[in-house]
């Protein structure tokens, strides 16, 4: 006889033995996910506290010291890091959710024209590789050089010049760039927000103001923060834009320092990893926050057993009016940019669009890049551990959200901060720990893509578990309690029951994994090996050593349509798998 | 009697000459096409039994693959290339150390000689007499394979180079370039070549100035710089790698360089594990590395060579180099963070 309690499922009570109880398939699941994302995450939090405590002698382990502290934090200095850092993962977080949730609204909300259309876009955005958009945005807003500040200046006759080199530059470079996270982040959100409660509020005397900030808003409230919280330590802890951007204008944050420690000759990895500790201590306070808004999780449910029914907003003749507006937002965002790549990838020497150049537009750029020694290599490795990567992560961390979100133990906290803070790890520390871990681990994944997919799972577990997490809040625990009461063992929960109603988030979660996996960098460098080539090291490989802007231009280019191609196929089996077949 | 042996004597003299002309023809075409760097059959011998050979490098794939084809072509050792960034190879160098794992066999970077002397097998490969002096480690452990001199660069369509300043004294009054430049921050290697040329106490005035005067932006990548340079984001940079310069005007780039006394040069060099697992194979590659072949191939690409025979690319590139003072400078580990300290300080980096 099965006893439901008031904490849900998972502690349900059987009449069976112990030893039976302990062998539930669902504790075996439970048990052996736990297990994997633990060892995932204890390699690169082990070596980060490791090194941060450990003297940095290069070639041998290190006596136990403080000196790393001491380095990273005596200088006054880091007060103005911390502040430049905190300004602008604030700015960041919110300009990047505004941007993606405006589209994410228009998308599954509203019946704009145009919203396939947006879909596509808003994915297209992140799928160019950070380094490139960042290197466009200075040819397309630098005052001295930025085609658009000279095309500004031309037709009204004055010096006026917007100067990407500020801190309001970067966070609208990363704001750029980051949206579509935000997006996929918050259109599942809003596709699956039950519209009758709304129209309660209304026929209850409210206006649409009202009933958008008292009964939306904290609807969304689990998405929202979710997203905002992944935003402000995307935000803090990226350093393209700091260093091509803020650089120049002595604008300087966090990342920079680690980043210039990290990759310094020979690389101060003690000193990079104390300053990480800075970022992990901030990942797991924001994290027990979200768990502390958020732990009445009933409250947010949008998906209920009492019926789902997402309807678009009419919107009238205001849908030409918003459509109208995110298009220029796209317009603006990401078509400026790309016809930066675009124009260039045509042209050997800095070329500016629409205008007339010294040299002949050329194909040479693609020829270099098509006929580039590893390049098919890279590309088939890089789509490989992306679909390997974004598989495993998914289904690592939906489980692991689900554990979290019905466990109902007062430290499924701890589970969810584990699951989250490899954020807070530099990319090429998880790749120095990673690769460290398994020479050591005789199980022959060295110069395998094997070690690769290991580095990338890593990385992305908190992804995933962001995702998760706002997906499964949603849901009802009703639903499961209900499907267990007539019967239904654990696989038959998850395939007939949660599977569909989370897939949208799951499907949103893949894409985004897979998409940074294709260009994933930082941990690579120290795990590729002969036949293991992938994109973003020949991206690096071709800015630091060889081939013109164009070439570079090409490469992104070149990564962008097979992208697009397998975008545009996961957004028809979103919507086979969606319940909302609009 | 007489007549039968001449006869017999010129029909032998043919036939021998039929018989054997193949095989006197072939080796004469052999000794034409052998490389000039595969002078030991032993070692080649020993190389060809271990098969393999795994190189650490930071030449862009682009340029390393096709060159250790050529390796691989005149011996069929096959070649597993790994390309990264000086500090990337130095730090995976490290980690591997540490996991006591045997993974490489040579590496080629332009900072070997930080590696712990134990790290690198001293051994003196043939080619080796052929550097230039100054191309090779006193306890022969690395090798030149590159050279890259510091000079600064500047845009040709905003600066004239009739502007331009003669020294650095000079170039540190230049108060009309001020936010127009930019430095790289990794450039310890050319400030400490600026200390030693002009004295601690000059060396620091002059820089302070320089800084003060100037304003450069601080960045780092100095191909992104001379491409940056050449689309006119800055109109000088105060100090960047020739080849790189001449990289991009070769492309059509509108940006030149000019030589200030000093020259600071470093060599992108090449080393041998001790521990190589193919330690054969490690030698044989890098006595190809420094040969005229190699270098050759390297300077299509505008490297610069570090041997007397090979073509500099493009023809002339050095020829100012004659009239200036050239210093060979290679920084320990503990000598780049002392330095990179000192340029902080100066450049305020911060």
């Amino acid at each position: 006889m099965s006893v439901q309690t008031a904490s849900g499922p998972l502690t349900r009570l059987h009449s069976g033995s112990v030893f039976a109880r302990l062998f539930e398939t669902r504790r075996i699941v439970f048990a052996v996910v736990a297990i994997i994302i633990g060892w995932l995450v204890f390699v690169p939090l082990a070596a980060l506290l490791y090194t941060a405590f450990t003297e940095d002698t290069g070639f041998g382990p290190g006596a136990a010291t403080l000196d790393n502290f001491v380095r990273a934090y005596n200088d006054p200095v880091i007060f103005e890091l911390y502040w430049n850092s905190f300004v602008f993962g604030v700015g960041s977080a919110i300009l990047t959710f505004l941007l993606g949730a405006a589209v994410a609204w228009a998308v599954e909300r509203t019946n704009a024209p145009g919203r396939e259309v947006f879909h596509a876009l808003a994915l297209i955005s992140f799928a160019i590789p950070g380094l490139l958009t960042t290197m466009a945005w200075t040819l397309t807003l630098s005052p001295k050089i930025g085609w658009v500040n000279t095309l500004i200046q031309n037709l009204t006759g004055t010096s006026f010049a917007f100067n990407i080199y500020s801190m309001g530059g970067m966070i609208w470079v990363l704001s750029s760039h980051y949206f579509p996270l935000a997006y996929l982040l918050m259109g599942p959100a809003f596709r699956a927000l039950d519209v009758r409660m709304e129209e309660a509020s209304e026929m209850a005397g409210a206006n649409v103001r009202q009933t958008f900030f008292r009964v939306t808003i904290p609807l969304l409230r689990p998405a929202i923060l979710s997203t905002m919280l992944l935003l402000f330590i995307r935000a803090i802890e990226s350093f393209e834009v700091p260093r091509i951007i803020g650089s120049p204008a002595r604008i300087h944050v966090f990342t920079t320092d680690v980043h210039r420690a990290a990759t310094s000759a020979p690389p101060e990895f003690g000193l990079a990893s104390a300053l990480s500790l800075s970022l992990l201590v901030v990942c797991v306070i924001a994290v027990y926050f979200y768990r502390r808004v958020t732990q009445n999780a009933e409250a947010f449910a949008t998906i209920t057993g009492k019926g789902y029914k997402p309807v678009p907003v009419n919107l009238g003749k205001w849908r030409w009016v918003v459509t109208g507006l995110i298009s220029l937002m796209f317009f603006i965002a990401l078509g400026l940019p790309l016809i930066t790549l675009i124009w260039q990838s045509f042209y050997k020497t800095l070329a500016t669009p629409f205008a007339a150049t010294a040299t002949a537009a050329t194909l040479d750029n693609y020829h270099y890049i098509l006929g580039y020694p590893v390049f098919a290599n890279a590309v088939r490795t890089s789509i490989l551990l992306g679909m390997m990567a974004a598989t495993c992560v998914v289904l690592l961390t939906f489980v692991a959200a689900w554990i979290v979100q019905r466990g109902r133990s007062p430290w499924g906290w701890v589970i969810d901060a584990l699951a989250f803070s490899p954020i807070a790890v530099p990319g090429i520390i998880v790749g120095a720990s990673v690769l460290f871990a398994y020479l050591m681990i005789p199980i022959g994944a060295y110069n395998t893509i094997w070690i690769i997919l290991i580095a990338y799972a890593t990385i992305y577990l908190p992804y995933g578990m962001r995702f998760a997490t706002s997906g499964i809040t949603q849901i009802h625990k009703e639903l499961d309690e209900a499907a267990e009461m007539a019967g239904a063992g654990t696989w038959q929960l998850f395939r007939r029951v949660l599977l569909p109603l989370i897939a949208p988030v799951m499907v949103s979660a893949w894409l985004y994994i897979f998409v940074l996996a294709v260009r994933e960098l930082s941990s690579s460098i120290f795990l590729i090996g002969p036949g293991t080539h992938v994109l973003g090291t020949i991206s690096l490989s071709m800015w630091e050593e060889g081939g013109s802007y164009g070439a570079v231009c090409a490469l992104g280019m070149v990564q962008i349509i097979p992208l697009v191609v397998i975008v545009t196929f996961l957004r028809w089996l979103e919507k086979r798998v969606s319940l909302d077949r609009r | 009697m007489i007549q039968h042996r001449r006869r017999f004597l010129q029909t032998t003299g043919a036939a021998g000459t039929l018989l054997f002309a193949p095989a006197i023809i072939g080796r004469a075409q052999a000794q034409a096409g052998k490389p000039s760097w595969l002078v030991d059959d032993a070692l080649l011998a020993a190389a060809q039994k271990e098969g393999n050979l795994v190189v650490y490098t930071t030449t862009n794939e682009g340029e390393a693959l096709p060159m250790w084809k050529l390796f691989t072509d005149a011996t069929g050792v096959k070649v597993q290339v790994i390309r990264a960034s000086d500090s990337s190879i130095l730090g995976r160098v490290m980690v591997e150390a540490r996991a006591r794992q045997k993974s490489w066999d040579v590496v080629q970077t332009a900072n070997v000689q930080k590696f712990p002397a134990q790290f690198l097998e001293a051994y003196e490969p043939p080619e080796a007499k052929n550097l230039e002096a100054g191309a090779r480690a006193a306890d022969k452990r690395w090798y030149g394979v590159y050279a890259n001199y510091n000079t600064p660069a500047y845009n040709t369509k905003q600066v004239n180079a009739a502007d331009l300043p003669r020294s650095y004294e000079e170039m540190a009054r230049r108060t009309d370039w001020r936010g127009k430049c930019v430095i790289d921050d990794t450039d310890t290697v050319w400030l400490a070549v600026m200390f030693d040329h002009y004295g601690e106490k000059r060396g620091r005035e002059i820089l302070t100035e320089m800084a003060k005067n100037l304003q450069p932006a601080v960045q780092d990548g100095h191909l992104a710089l001379a491409r940056s340079v050449a689309a006119g984001e800055y109109a000088v940079i105060i100090n960047n790698y020739l080849n790189l310069t001449l990289n991009v005007k070769m492309a059509g780039g509108a940006t030149d360089f000019w030589i200030l006394d000093p020259v600071a040069l470093f060599y992108g060099q090449i080393g041998i594990a001790s521990n190589a697992p193919n330690p054969n194979a490690a030698k044989l590659a890098a006595n190809f590395q420094i040969s005229r072949e190699a270098q050759t191939h390297l300077a299509k690409f505008g490297r610069l060579p570090t041997r007397a025979d090979v073509e500099v690319n493009p023809k002339g590139a050095l020829d100012g180099m004659k009239n200036v003072k050239v210093v060979p400078k290679l920084l320990s580990a503990e000598d780049e963070k002392k330095w990179s300290g000192v340029f902080k300080d100066i450049f305020r980096t911060r």
